[in-house]
């Protein structure tokens, strides 16, 4: 045995001693360097009844208990199958041939029949070996004396009173008590049992007993029942007719058919049609019986041991039923077991619902994140967006200073030296001697700078022509929102109300963007400078836009004093102005802005007040 | 009408535009300036100018150093040429400055003829009168520096009002001594009265000991 060789020499050296010492407790088991080995009888055969449930319990927990250190023999005796005693006999006989050379350490015996089995024939084959059992109605163990002492185990006290009182909880209306048993003998002590049980409900209860009758007339007599009807159902292995029978499936076409509720004491009834009972589960008769067996393994005298009650016993209710039959869960006992309830989609899908919450909740967290983010991005943005703004404006308002500043410079020099020439001119001339040679080159100088200023005019214009190549589709209403919100803080801090009216589709020209925006930006400063003055009106700034044939029209008008007829004539020429603080520059650089575009720009009186100016541009690039 | 060889005063003029330095110095001529031009700063360093009253138009706008650094330059290397500045847009914080730093007048182009033939008048006179002082301190120097040792340790008791006797004892010597370094002092220096000394001494900043 391989997984032996590797047990440690002090385990080893353990588990001799425990043998011995069973072994010298008088029992069969010899002091053999072998594991222990249990024989396990099973009643029937191997359908999963209780006696199957509770013998893989015991077989499960002694396996975990003597960490796999334990040998199982099983044995189906088919008892119900075959009931004549020699049947028994020869079981007992082919038993004894079988453990001839395979000595028995303990049995572990599931339920009545079996017990009875080897009450009678133990000793045939397996002699003095203990036995533990489990299972055994009380009833049987009443009704047999002479039980020899090293056979102890569970009696199961069948305790209909329970159940009874259960069912009266449940159904308080009740006043028929119907129970329902099998033919086989132990249905026989089931029927027996509960008839002594039921004594005292005979007052209370018209009490009827469906004992050992033919399959089909119980499912016909439980179908006709009034619903103030308790059905309690017992042992029914075979039917009045002889028919073997899987008791919890006949109990289950029983409870399926019958017009009151059944109940059972009986734990492989629960779950298929009784609305439940109080009841031990044969899982925990498995666990009490391997324990013992332990015990007794371990070298506890069986002979010391008084069968006793098994523990593990309580009401149990089916959901599903207490549903079908509209009962309340508030009557039922308060320590009753609750099973089949409909699991809710909690219970039923609670790592499925964690996960998605876990899911939801990241996604959720994550999602925050992101908007977290949008919002900062989209704040730096709009930073930004105020920044480049401003430093447009800035470069804007700088370029067209240094710009003016620039060609006043230009200009301001051939005029000082025109000024300066005629003067001296003049005092050459005033002299008392007149030097007219000096008075000619100085007057002759005075010329020359005239020309000088009118040049730079020129180049000015030619400043603007030279740009023509960098020409793009500019789209005239975003301009007017770009110079509107450039101008943003000058239209408030005027109290300026802007009026736009702006074309749809907007109208598109070719042109210099930057210098397109210098002209717009110009037009609507000067119609905002024109406004300043303005206290006993709205101040009002229009702009509109329109598209007529292959012109695009910006009009931009203020609510101003408007511009005196004199004026209107001059207002487009470099260095007129009739601002206090002006160069006159800024309309002369818009005309030439606006020529250098092939457009046109005018000016007109606006009503009744202001004044108004027209630019227009053409659509299409010109040739 | 011909520039005089040797004039009486000079109007130096810088101004890198060709046209206007030409039509500045028309102008000045015809009411009888001597005009030196020069297209930059450089230039006028350079030159060799004649030691007469003088003034400088200066452009505030020159290429390479600027007037007003020009005119701290100057300044710096102990020229003391009155200037008046032209600009072609003056501010208010740079004329501040210039005026500060001592100079005439603060002009815009185009120039109003008589506001620049005042500001050189100004300009002239100013420089007339400095030169004038400043010979004055020249030949004090010289008389002061033709003092004895004991002549210039006396000097200043006597500007301070100290008498004979006092001074004798604050330098150890008999008042007789003091008296005839008296003077000595007084007659070398060519002083009036004590009055005229005192004015003498502290026009050539000399100390003047109190007791």
């Amino acid at each position: 045995m391989p997984g032996y060789a590797r047990i440690s020499r002090s385990a080893q050296l353990c588990f001799v001693t425990a043998l011995w010492m069973i072994g010298t407790s008088g029992n069969a088991v010899q002091a053999q360097d072998r594991v222990p080995r249990v024989l396990l009888l099973y009643p029937y055969d191997n359908t999963p009844v209780a006696s199957t449930i509770s013998g893989e319990t015991a077989r499960k927990r002694l396996t975990e208990r003597l960490n796999g250190k334990v040998q199982f023999n099983v044995d189906f005796l088919d008892l119900l199958r075959f009931q004549e005693e020699t049947h028994r006999q020869q079981t007992a006989r082919y038993l004894a041939e079988k453990y001839a050379n395979t000595p028995i350490d303990i049995i572990i015996s599931l339920n009545t029949e079996t017990y009875r089995f080897l009450q009678s024939y133990r000793d045939l084959f397996a002699p003095k070996v203990p036995v533990v059992f489990c299972c055994v109605m009380r009833s049987f163990i009443d009704a047999t004396p002479g039980r020899p002492g090293d056979i102890t185990g569970f009696i199961t006290d069948y305790d209909i009173t329970k159940t009874i009182e259960l069912a009266e909880r449940l159904q308080p209306k009740a006043r028929n008590l119907v129970f329902i048993t099998g033919a086989s003998p132990i249905d026989q002590m089931w029927h027996q049992m509960y008839r002594r049980q039921s004594a005292p409900f005979q007052s209370r209860f018209n009490v009827s007993f469906l004992n050992g009758l033919a399959y089909n007339e119980v499912l016909r007599r439980v179908s006709q029942l009034s619903p103030d009807s308790i059905v309690v159902l017992g042992a029914i292995f075979v039917d009045g007719e002889g028919r073997q029978l899987v008791a919890y499936e006949f109990g289950a076409e029983i409870a399926k058919v019958s017009t009151a509720p059944t109940y059972a004491p009986i734990d492989t009834f629960l779950g298929r049609g009784i609305v439940g009972g109080h009841m031990g589960t044969f899982e925990d008769a498995g666990i009490e019986v391997a324990d013992l067996a332990l015990d007794v393994l371990k070298g506890t005298d069986p002979r010391s041991i008084e069968p006793h009650s098994s523990q593990a016993q309580r009401f149990r209710v089916d959901a599903k039923q207490l549903a079908r039959w509209g009962m309340s869960e508030a009557a039922l006992p308060p320590d009753t077991l609750i099973s089949f309830k409909d699991p809710t989609l909690w219970e039923q899908h609670r790592n499925s619902v964690i996960a998605a919450l876990a899911i939801m909740v990241i996604e959720m967290a994550l999602i925050a994140a992101l908007l977290l983010q949008i919002v900062r991005r989209r704040r730096l943005e709009q930073d930004m967006q105020v920044a480049q703004s401003e430093l447009a404006r800035v470069t804007r308002v700088t370029t067209m200073g240094e710009m003016t500043a620039s060609i006043a410079h230009e200009v301001n020099q051939p005029l000082a030296a025109i000024v300066a020439s005629g003067n001296a001119g003049l005092r050459w001339l005033a002299n008392a001697t007149p030097n007219l040679e000096e008075a000619r080159s100085a007057f002759t100088r005075v010329v020359r700078d005239g020309h000088r200023a009118g040049e730079v005019i020129s180049t000015v214009r030619g400043m603007f022509k030279k740009n023509a190549q960098t020409r793009r589709p500019v789209d005239i209403n975003q301009l007017v929102r770009e110079v509107l919100a450039l101008l943003n803080s000058q239209i408030a801090n005027n109290d300026i109300v802007v009026r736009s009216s702006l074309a749809e589709p907007a109208p598109v020209v070719p042109g210099d963007p930057v210098q397109l925006q210098q002209l717009t930006l110009n037009l609507i400063t000067n119609a905002i400078e024109a406004m300043a003055g303005v206290t006993d009106r709205d101040r009002v700034l229009r702009i509109s836009t329109q598209a007529q044939g292959s012109e695009a029209l910006l009009d931009i008008s203020d609510s101003g004093y408007g511009i005196e007829p004199q004026h209107m004539e001059r207002i487009f020429e470099a260095f007129y102005t009739t601002k206090t603080h002006g160069m006159g520059m800024g309309l002369s650089i818009c005309r030439s802005i606006v020529l250098a575009h092939g457009g046109r720009l005018s000016a007109s009186r606006g009503t009744p007040h202001g004044s108004i100016f027209h630019v227009v541009l053409a659509t299409q690039e010109q040739a | 009408m011909k520039v005089p060889a040797d004039p009486q005063n000079v109007v130096f003029v810088i101004d890198d535009d060709a046209s206007l330095r030409e039509s500045l110095s028309s102008l000045l001529r015809s009411i009888g300036l001597h005009v030196e031009l020069f297209d930059s700063a450089a230039q006028f360093l350079k030159s060799k100018r004649p030691d007469v009253p003088s003034c400088l138009v200066l452009d505030v706008r020159l290429p390479g150093l600027s007037g007003l650094d020009f005119q701290t330059e100057l300044i710096k290397n102990d020229v003391h040429v009155p200037i008046i500045f032209i600009t072609g847009h003056g501010d208010i914080p740079m004329s501040v400055r210039a005026m500060k730093a001592g100079a005439i007048e603060f002009l815009t182009k185009p120039l109003r003829e008589q506001d620049l033939l005042d500001a050189v008048q100004a300009g002239l006179d100013r420089d007339r009168a400095r030169r004038e002082s400043d010979k004055t301190v020249t030949e004090l120097r010289s008389r002061y520096d033709s003092l004895t040792a004991r002549e210039q340790e006396v000097i200043g008791y006597v500007a301070s009002g100290l008498m004979n006797k006092q001074i004798a004892g604050e330098i150890g010597i008999s008042e007789i001594t003091v008296k005839v370094h008296r003077g000595n002092l007084m007659r070398k220096m060519g002083a009036k009265s004590l009055a005229d000394l005192v004015r003498m001494v502290d026009t050539l900043g000399i100390h003047r000991p109190q007791l």
